[in-house]
């Protein structure tokens, strides 16, 4: 029982540790950061945030945090891929996931109540979605990556590509499993969505620091 | 309780995609380590095709040229050298005629020399033999003589750190700068600046003429020589830069890689 105590603190340390690295090296690097870094960058501020003030509000009912989080951190998401994409037909696609995606956030929060459960419906068609368009990117920044900037995206993309596609067979069950086991969802939850997070923040900062580290500024696609 | 195989599903299922991914990236990675080989592959064989193609071209134009050259100084150069001997022999058969004929002779001696120079300049092989310094000091001549603008060069003394083929290509550029200058620009002053020195070549022409916007007149259809110049550097592997704005005259610098500004 110590044991999984200390390793469960360890883990919020960790994960703390490396969203916050993730959010200074891309505040130390702001103003040479394209759009696309800057969008991320408030994703993980806004995440590190909403995260302190979900854990602040313990043992009070903290679902809404999430759910509110979930939905900006789509947005800013989605912003930062419509910056990637500059076509108008790639635009017109990520309007329409994004449009689905609060579609199935509505639905959730129809059926469910905001402050008790989280929209896992939404959490699995973001991450979904996420997945989709991270591979897409990579197939594209693979075929020119020449610069800094390609391999700064390339880095970061991985990192959202891990926690998305990886947490999805979990977060698919993470209702059913909330129902029977309490105590191992939080384990599970722990060992998959905290990890891949930390994975993910790990490889923004990266992502950051190597964007920060060219010289001058191109477009970013 | 849950069932253990959920579990099993949950966790493998993770490790799987995990695996996935990894794989996605390393096939995503060797095919576009593939696919920019086989660009640049691609963008050499265009630029030697074209390097190849701008050679022809150069060959042919010098082929034309020195042809020019020859048809000046055997065709037009015997004429004019037979009105002369002409003039001479009805100079000797009516003496009171010899005042009358001066002018002709002094135009024609004008017309010799100037197709002499000119016939110079288009040959190559004269280029080659006198070396890029004396036959700019020809073609230098040959614009003062047109006094059009004022010339000024400094008197440059040895040979330039260039080889034969470089020394062609910069004179060409030299010419086609300089009936620009003529065509153009309505420059009063045309400066001419070389550094030679310690296996050096940079050379400056700079006018006071009207000026132009670079990026505009290269845009154009209309901009073949100047086009020309810059294709022609390329060909001789040396550096070209034209600075120009409207009102403000034009500097083309040309310069040998490696060569500094300091001489």
């Amino acid at each position: 029982m110590f044991i999984a105590t200390m390793i469960h603190i360890n883990q919020t340390i960790l994960i703390y540790s490396v969203t916050a690295l993730a959010a200074v090296t891309g505040i130390i690097v702001f103003r040479k950061l394209q759009v696309f870094f800057k969008l991320l960058l408030l994703q993980v501020v806004l995440y590190l945030m909403g995260d302190r003030l979900g854990i602040k509000l313990k043992p009070d009912p903290n679902a809404w945090v999430y759910n509110v989080l979930a939905l900006f951190e789509t947005l800013l998401l989605f912003l930062a891929a419509q910056v990637y994409f500059n076509s108008k037909r790639s635009r017109l696609v990520l309007q329409s996931l994004f449009f689905i995606f609060l579609i199935v956030f509505f639905i959730d929060f129809f059926l469910y109540d905001i402050f008790k459960i989280i929209f896992y419906h939404a959490v699995i068609t973001e991450g979904l979605f996420f997945s989709a368009i991270s591979i897409t990117i990579l197939y594209f920044q693979f075929r020119k990556a020449k610069t800094h900037l390609d391999t700064a995206i390339i880095v970061a993309v991985i990192g959202m590509l891990i926690y998305f596609a990886c947490s999805t067979p979990y977060l698919c069950l993470i209702s059913y499993i909330q129902k029977f086991d309490k105590e191992l969802n939080k384990k599970l939850f722990q060992y998959i969505v905290v990890d891949l997070a930390g994975v993910r923040y790990m490889l923004i900062a990266i992502a950051f620091f190597i964007a920060g580290r060219r010289k001058t500024l191109s477009p970013a696609n | 309780m849950v069932d253990k195989d959920i579990i099993l599903a949950i966790v493998s299922s993770t490790l799987l995609i995990l695996l996935l991914i990894a794989i996605l990236v390393i096939v995503f990675f060797i095919s576009g380590k593939q696919r920019i080989k086989q660009e640049m592959e691609m963008a050499a064989a265009k630029l030697s095709f074209e390097r190849e193609l701008r050679q022809v071209e150069t060959e042919v134009s010098e082929h034309v040229m020195g042809r020019f050259a020859h048809e000046i100084h055997d065709n037009i150069g015997q004429l004019l050298t037979a009105m002369h001997i002409q003039i001479e022999n009805q100079k000797l058969d009516h003496p009171q005629l010899a005042e009358g004929f001066k002018p002709t002779e002094i135009y024609l001696g004008e017309v010799s020399q100037h197709l002499r120079m000119l016939s110079r300049t288009l040959n190559n092989d004269y280029i080659g033999h006198i070396g890029l310094l004396i036959a700019m000091q020809t073609e230098v001549d040959r614009l003062r003589a047109l006094k059009r603008f004022r010339v000024h060069w400094p008197p440059v003394e040895g040979k330039s750190n260039l080889d034969k083929n470089q020394e062609l290509m910069v004179f060409r550029i030299f010419q086609e700068i300089t009936q620009n200058v003529l065509r153009h620009s309505a420059a009063k002053n045309l400066y001419i600046e070389t550094n030679n020195a310690n296996e050096q070549f940079e050379l400056t022409i700079r006018d006071d003429g009207c000026g132009f916007v670079p990026e505009q007149v290269q845009a154009s259809q209309k901009a073949s020589g100047l086009r020309n110049i810059v294709k022609r550097a390329q060909l001789a592997g040396l550096e070209c830069s034209i600075s120009s704005s409207p009102g403000k005259g034009c500097e083309f610098k040309l310069k040998k890689p490696g060569t500094g500004n300091g001489s």
